[in-house]
């Protein structure tokens, strides 16, 4: 624990890599009228999670990313420009998301975020299930 | 080597903590921190950038990032968690968690927590931020 604060300390303005940001709470959308696995739609979406997470390189369910990225904007401007940047990663650099590595990491998350929802998304297909998404 | 130099300095500020002089300076650092968000929140410019040390290596950059933000962005930032955790003889040490959401139905904008180190520095006789690391965001 000690270490890892003092990483956090020690880092400054350095980026690190960021995973898995937005993966713990997106699911696929299914459409379960007529499908004869609606009852198993549960069960393999959790499932489906844990391996887009093995896919991805992601963290465990329900963490937060980890290590995330560092510097070049101080108080309540971070967490706007990191918010900004995963909806939007254009908009995200125009609103300071670039300063100073935040760009960088965010755009990592980015990446495994849609390696993850595709994992996620084919899984559930490959169970037989209708994705919409 | 460096790392063992850090995880001394760590230890020392976690220990200082404990301290008197930690328990009352945390309502004052934590109050830094409110007056910046809650200065972010009416999008005073000035205002949040004077919760910052003119010294910061981020203060341009963050001022910059504002000055966007308040015109590109409709969101708003609340402290969910703050934990002293100690000081020298210069820097104090923080963390907190900040939570930075947008209007519903707001697009292009994804509601997050960030849990960050802070540095806060003494000014003109006030603390200010100095400097940030994020170690992990949380999403929603």
């Amino acid at each position: 624990m000690k270490g890892w604060l003092a990483v956090g300390i020690g880092v400054g303005a350095l980026a690190m890599a960021t995973t898995g940001a937005a993966q713990s709470n997106w699911s696929p959308t299914v459409d379960t009228y007529g499908s004869s696995r609606a009852q198993f739609v549960n069960r393999d979406m959790e499932e489906c999670r844990q391996l887009a997470f093995q896919v991805s390189g992601g963290s465990a369910v329900g963490q937060g990313a980890r290590g995330a990225v560092g510097g070049g904007l101080v108080g309540a401007a971070g967490g706007a420009a990191i918010g900004a940047a995963l909806g939007n990663a254009g908009r995200g650099a125009a609103v300071g998301a670039a300063a100073g590595g935040v760009g960088r990491g965010v755009q990592r998350a980015a990446q495994t975020d849609q390696a993850f929802q595709r994992a996620f998304s084919n899984c559930m297909r490959q169970r037989g299930h209708r994705v919409l998404n | 080597m460096r790392s063992s130099a850090a995880l001394v300095a760590v230890a020392t500020l976690v220990a200082l903590a404990a301290s008197p002089v930690a328990a009352q300076l945390a309502p004052a650092i934590q109050y830094v921190l409110d007056n910046n968000l809650a200065s972010f929140n009416k999008r005073d410019l000035n205002a949040t950038m004077n919760t910052i040390d003119t010294r910061s290596p981020d203060y341009a950059s963050t001022k910059a990032a504002l000055e966007e933000q308040f015109k590109e962005l409709d969101v708003t930032a609340s402290l969910v968690k703050f934990t002293l955790i100690g000081h020298d003889d210069e820097f104090v040490v923080a963390r907190a968690s900040i939570r930075t959401a947008a209007k519903p139905g707001t697009k292009d904008f994804v509601d997050n927590t960030i849990d960050a180190i802070l540095l806060f520095h003494m000014e003109g006789g006030a603390w200010k931020l100095w400097d940030e690391t994020i170690l992990g965001v949380t999403t929603e």
